[in-house]
């Protein structure tokens, strides 16, 4: 039986190198979240009658973890959607309730303030200026509320097209991405490199809209396909303000992507969009009705010059914030109940400002006072918003908790490598050494033949 | 269970980012002294120090409304005071202008004195307190009566209403109380000075059950007012109970237990320096550092 002792010492050779190379790749890359570590697969080279003659390099392997890294990708996906979500109604609560703690409350209370005053000087122009300007300010703090919330709704509607911008881009890397991993494969490579680059767009995915992966490369989110195989399928933003939707553009034409199903950032901020159009709705309900019941009550009674049955606020017909009625005046604000009782008789003014205490004002509350029925919208709000902030912590703790078991399969501890860098080294050098000795017994050998 | 080096320093800098933020929370809260400032931060406690701060507004608002209408009815009490007076020296005057000892001469000079007392008492009747006329029922811009005493109200009567509901009138029917140029207290003094005039003695005696009647009115009126004079201070003392009341539970609800945060800020700090000085420790550890 004869062995080629030169290619068994060359075989070591050069596994110890596969191996100082996927050692010296992770080391390199050990600060990489999107890495998982390499190492050599070696097997042993058969010889005759099944002898070992030396070792194979039969591939890289990649470690993998996909049971964690789509937990960690739908976790990701919750934590972002509520860290978007939280973002943007922390900033609507700033406005709802102010630093300076004078709330739109506080400006109807102050309101019937003034009222409980008119009734007992009923004839007092100071006192009635003072009636005409709190009701001013309470028709300017709702519609400069109203506004605000608008305006925050609409503003980071706007700014999808920048990050459905950045889902196209990922779906068409991820597509790219395909083919070369295809490739890779057909020509017999592992394609570490190119499935941490993929592996790696789909987390980003996961936490742009709560995309998915099968593993192989299809992404989808809601069920819509994202990519599909080697094709990228567009993602587009249609409509704008509290209308804007997402739609994927296929090969027969779009479909839309229901905003109650998707996740991540962008899920997040059509969420917050759609609870602030929701308090809008609920604080336009509470305005409009109590300036309603308001204006309601205001008909009843008579103003100093005998006039009735004026509105004190213009309720817009369709929407629209309130306005103290143009119309009114220190003259004709009516506080008197009777037309004979103008202008000593404030019972009309005592009127209006019992409806501080009258519950079922707004339709959505019936057994509530107006101060209650405003707390009620406050206080649900606030409720989504720390729900929403709760939630991102606890994701954000399940992630670190995702990503160290994951870390402990895929990635990098430097004193491991470091280990396998001395190991290797060694196995270099009497791999080497083995090589030379073979080198040296044939050199010795020939000499010996020639002589 | 491996811990790569990526996981192990994630862990660290998340450690620290947690302790910064839960240092941060506290510093607010020691700084504002507030444990609520938003409504995401307790929304049941938010909410209801909304509805007690719209409640303590309305106390407030009541003490204040309070003040006005007693300085008014205080007034109004004087008012009143003043026409008694008025009403009773012309008593005298009347007794003084029945006795038959009296002439017809001194019944006209005694006549002069009473309708100076029924120029006190008409004065005291157009009582105007902060440009209102107190008497007038609702027409608080007229002078309830004219120097002849004919009277230019109403029989209305306005009435200051707090935000409890409690009820106080603060304007009259003037008629009611002094009555006019033929009834009353006004009437009655008129008829006194057309029988001291006249030298009727008849006529002049006449005129006494007629003003003891009259000053029974102005009585009834002050004991009315002093009444409400009386549930004026009840209110204003219940009230500012009211409102020391609603300011303790605010401050149960928002507050922060400042020694509580204190507390808290010093175990932070002590966690955040740990954490830091582990991480330092951890830095010199690493197998690299053993093979260089």
């Amino acid at each position: 039986m004869g062995v080629n002792l030169g290619s068994v010492g060359l075989s070591g050779v050069i596994a110890a190198q596969a191996e100082l190379q996927a050692t010296e790749a992770n080391i390199t890359n050990a600060n990489n979240p999107s890495y998982s570590i390499e190492s050599a697969d070696l097997a042993a080279r058969a010889g005759f009658g099944g002898v070992s003659i030396g070792v194979d390099v039969t591939g890289i392997e990649r470690a993998e973890a996909p049971l964690l890294t789509s937990a960690i990708n739908d976790t990701q996906s919750t934590e972002s959607f509520n860290s978007a979500f939280g973002r943007i109604t922390q900033l609507a609560q700033t406005y709802l309730a102010p630093n300076s703690g004078r709330d739109l409350s506080q400006a109807l209370q102050d309101l019937f303030n003034s009222l409980t005053n008119l009734s007992f000087s009923p004839a007092d122009p100071n006192l009635r200026a003072a009636v005409l300007s709190a009701a001013g300010q309470f028709a300017t703090m709702s519609g400069s509320l109203s506004g605000h919330l608008v305006q925050i709704s609409v503003e980071e509607l706007d700014g999808l097209s920048a990050l459905v911008q950045q889902v196209n881009d990922d779906s068409k890397e991820i597509a790219q991405l395909n083919v070369q991993i295809q490739a890779a494969r057909g020509s017999g490579g592992g394609a570490g490199a190119l499935l941490d680059q993929r592996d790696a767009l789909v987390a980003d995915l996961a936490g742009l809209i709560g995309a998915r992966s099968d593993g192989h490369g299809n992404v989808s989110v809601a069920g819509v396909p994202l990519v599909s195989g080697t094709t990228a399928l567009p993602l587009a933003t249609t409509g704008t303000g509290s209308s804007t939707s997402l739609e994927v553009a296929l090969a027969n034409g779009t479909l839309q992507l229901p905003a109650s199903q998707l996740g991540g950032t962008i899920g997040g901020i059509m969420a917050a969009a759609n609870r602030l159009d929701q308090l809008n709705t609920s604080l336009t309900d509470f305005v409009d009705s109590v300036a309603g019941a308001i204006n309601t009550q205001h008909q009843n009674g008579f103003g100093l010059d005998g006039s009735t049955g004026n509105d004190l606020f213009a309720i817009p017909v369709g929407g629209g914030p309130i306005s103290l009625n143009p119309a009114i005046t220190v003259q004709n604000l009516a506080a008197s109940g009777t037309a004979a009782g103008v202008p000593g008789d404030g019972t009309n003014a005592a009127a209006l400002a019992a409806l501080a205490g009258t519950t079922g004002l707004v339709s959505s509350f019936p057994s509530g006072t107006p101060a209650q029925a405003y707390s009620q919208i406050v206080s649900d709000f606030g409720s989504s918003v720390k729900s929403a902030m709760d939630e991102e912590k606890t994701a954000a703790g399940s992630l670190q908790s995702l990503n160290q078991l994951k870390s402990s399969i895929t990635g990098v501890s430097l004193n491991e490598e470091l280990t396998h860098l001395v190991q290797f080294q060694s196995a270099l050098e009497a791999a080497g050494r083995a090589l030379q000795v073979a080198n040296d017994t044939t050199s010795f050998l020939i000499q010996e033949l020639n002589q | 269970m491996k811990i790569s080096d990526l996981a192990f320093f994630n862990t660290l800098a998340d450690s620290i980012d947690t302790v910064s933020s839960n240092l941060g929370i506290a510093q607010q809260q020691l700084a504002t002294g507030k444990r609520v400032l938003q409504p995401s931060d307790d929304p049941a406690a938010f909410a209801e120090a909304g509805l007690l701060q719209a409640a303590k507004s309305a106390s407030n608002n009541d003490v204040a409304l309070a003040a006005q209408v007693q300085g008014r009815l205080n007034a109004t009490d004087g008012a009143l005071a003043q026409a008694a007076n008025a009403i009773a020296a012309a008593m005298a005057s009347a007794t003084e202008g029945a006795d038959g000892t009296v002439n017809a001469a001194q019944m006209a000079t005694i006549g002069q004195t009473v309708q100076g007392q029924l120029a006190e008492l008409i004065q005291s009747a157009n009582l105007d307190y902060g440009g209102i006329y107190v008497f007038s029922g609702d027409q608080t811009q007229v002078a309830p009566f004219s120097s002849a005493g004919v009277y230019a109200g109403d029989t209305g009567g306005n009435s200051a209403v707090f935000s409890n509901g409690t009820s106080l009138q603060a304007t009259f029917n003037g008629q009611a109380v002094f009555g006019d140029s033929t009834t009353g207290a006004i009437g009655a003094l008129q008829s006194l000075v057309t029988a001291l005039n006249a030298g009727d003695k008849v006529g002049t005696a006449a005129a006494l059950p007629q003003l003891s009647a009259a000053l029974q009115q102005i009585s009834n009126t002050r004991a009315s007012i002093g009444a409400s004079l009386n549930i004026a201070t009840s209110l204003v003392a219940d009230q500012n109970a009211n409102i020391v009341a609603l300011d303790n539970n605010l401050n149960q609800l928002v507050n922060a237990d400042l020694a509580k945060t204190a507390a808290a800020i010093q175990e932070q700090m002590t966690q955040l320096q740990a954490v830091v000085a582990f991480a330092s420790d951890m830095a010199r550890i690493p197998l690299v550092n053993i093979l260089a």
